[in-house]
């Protein structure tokens, strides 16, 4: 492991010691920030954000798309997995010591939300030393895949950019408000729905005599407020909240950091079954005893599918 | 066998099939574009063939034609990296070898000249102590004094410690002398695969005049007509041959470009 300490640090000391300095200087200016400092930190903790906002994109970047691309791109693959490491160990013992520094900086950049006076509960959702570690491995990970599909540093680059920010897009947008079904209060006419102390509030909209959510009506549909129509109309018994309550943050915020460190771990999975498969490198310096042999490791990989195939024609032919 | 093929096929390579035993020295010769890049990258293993298989028994090292190194690595950093990279590793002997070729060592390896850099990817292989060692074009960007210098010492090497060598040229006055085996492709295909001694012996060069046959029995590699004269070379092995033709071995060089030839 020392090994891959020592050419880690070798071949990545600049963007390793560029994104540190990042990392701190944003974690700084986010927790002066916070403690409701006065004057140019306020500006200094909008320009953390920007950091906050963007380092999972930073680490897939600047550590995961170069670190295989940059090997394909000036062909020193030859030298990095010609020597008695396996491409498959190298990838790994480089991805652990990336990886987890990645975890240990997103964790850092993820110390302050940037908001002065009170902390805000889910408006800074995204502002935690767990939820950014994910953000981290993950755009870490994707880096990693995209440099070893396009095999040139810009291009996986820019791609591990439009990736990382359209799934991130996704999550935040369509997915994370639903980690947990809604809780929903209702209240009659006359009463406001009554929303618990720092809850998320998802929509609002009326309720049948059931008490289940009903549409507006067609002739309220473009009212400005569409209550008392709904109301004259009959429609409706009064109106609900939808909302997630405060007390689930930290089970979405665990949710979170879980669903980014699975997809993070599905995309090395396939980088290493790309590398060890498709790549077609040698799987090992002493791979080719020719006692062993001939012919074992061409032979084994087309043999393994009709092995598959068999039984499900086998039963296939059974139901037919 | 320390390295074999068996009807490889990959792009540029059809049906190559061919068994060197360990400690040979095998050059394998061809024209541009024939395949030899292309074959040794199978042999290596960073290709995988499109049919049939490659082998190599033990640890191989292979240094491409392009001599791939990290730019920013000083030449310090490329022993460490092999140090700290093989199971195996002889600081001594990649240490020699720079001192041998005077590779300045504090200077990073985007900043050495062409040769110096073949030095460098020289040592990191010789260093790991490879059983096999496949060279393509090694000796393209050296000066033709350090050519015979490096031909001597990784001859002294293959001689010291049994490794098998296998290198790739189309520089056939490299070979001479050097390798024991030649291996000639031409369009991906295997023309001639054999011990250079006994393809010497067998080839004979038959001078004489104008003939529409050739005066021996035999395969006939190249014929040459001219008005008044012919001259044939044959795989015999040489006949005795009576006046007015007369008959001579010819070099390697010339037994390279006469099947080339034949075969373009």
């Amino acid at each position: 492991m020392s090994a891959f300490v020592w050419l880690t640090w070798r071949q990545h000391r600049w963007s390793i010691l560029g994104t540190s300095t990042l990392a701190l200087v944003a974690a700084y200016t986010l927790i002066s920030t916070e403690g409701g400092k006065v004057g140019s930190m306020l500006v200094a903790g909008f320009y953390g954000l920007i950091v906050q906002l963007a380092f999972g994109a930073v680490i897939g970047m600047f550590w995961g798309a170069p670190l295989i691309a940059r090997e394909l791109e000036e062909r020193t693959y030859f030298v990095a997995w010609g020597q008695d490491v396996t491409p498959a160990k190298w990838l790994r013992g480089k991805a652990l010591v990336l990886g987890s520094l990645a975890v240990v900086l997103g964790a850092l950049v993820g110390l302050g939300d940037g908001f002065g006076g009170d902390r805000m509960v889910w408006g800074a959702f995204e502002a935690t030393p767990l939820v950014q570690a994910g953000y981290a491995i993950f755009g870490f990970a994707l880096g990693v895949l995209i440099g070893l599909l396009c095999r040139h540093v810009v291009m996986a680059m820019a791609a591990t950019l439009v990736f990382y920010t359209l799934v991130r897009a996704l999550i935040a947008v369509v997915v994370r408000d639903h980690y947990l079904p809604a809780q929903r209060v209702v209240a009659r006419w006359d009463s406001r729905p009554d929303l618990p102390q720092n809850a998320l509030e998802l929509g609002k909209g009326f309720v049948g005599a059931d008490l289940r959510p009903v549409p507006v009506v067609e002739q309220c549909e473009n009212l400005v407020n569409p209550n008392s129509c709904m109301r004259a109309a009959k429609a409706a018994v009064g109106t609900y909240v939808e909302y997630q309550p405060a007390g689930r943050y930290w089970i979405f915020q665990v949710m979170e950091f879980g669903l980014f460190a699975l997809l993070a771990a599905v995309l090395f999975a396939l980088t290493f079954r790309v590398l060890r498969r498709g790549g077609g490198w040698k799987p090992s310096r002493r791979h080719r005893r020719i006692d062993a042999e001939p012919a074992a490791e061409p032979a084994a990989e087309p043999a393994a599918e009709p092995a598959q195939s068999t039984p499900a024609a086998a039963e296939a032919h059974a139901e037919g | 066998m320390s390295v074999v093929a068996a009807e490889v096929s990959k792009w540029a390579v059809r049906n190559v099939s061919f068994e060197l035993p360990p400690g040979s020295v095998t050059a394998l010769v061809g024209a541009n574009g024939s395949g030899k890049s292309t074959l040794l990258n199978v042999l290596a293993g960073h290709l995988p063939p499109d049919s049939g298989h490659a082998s190599i028994a033990g640890r191989v090292a292979y240094v491409p034609q392009h001599k791939p190194m990290y730019k920013g690595f000083k030449v310090a950093d490329v022993l460490e990296f092999g140090r700290r990279m093989n199971d195996v590793w002889d600081h001594e002997r990649a240490d020699e070898w720079l001192t041998r070729f005077k590779v300045p060592r504090r200077l990073q390896i985007g900043d050495l000249s062409g040769g110096q850099r073949t030095h460098v990817t020289l040592a990191l292989a010789l260093g790991s102590r490879p059983d096999v060692l496949l060279l393509d074009e090694p000796l393209s960007e050296l000066d033709p004094l350090a050519r015979r210098k490096v031909v001597r010492e990784l001859l002294t090497e293959v001689s010291d410690n049994g490794m098998t060598l296998v290198f790739s040229t189309h520089v056939v006055a490299e070979i001479g002398g050097v390798a024991d085996r030649l291996l000639l492709l031409a369009d991906g295909r295997l023309l001639v695969d054999g011990d250079t001694d006994e393809l010497l012996e067998e080839h004979v060069l038959y001078t004489g005049p104008h003939a529409e046959t050739a005066p021996v029995e035999g395969r006939v590699v190249l014929a040459k007509h001219s008005t008044s004269q012919s001259s044939y070379l044959v795989r015999s092995g040489g006949t005795q041959i009576a006046e007015p033709w007369t008959a001579r071995y010819v070099t390697l060089e010339e037994l390279v470009v006469a099947h080339l030839e034949r075969a373009a």
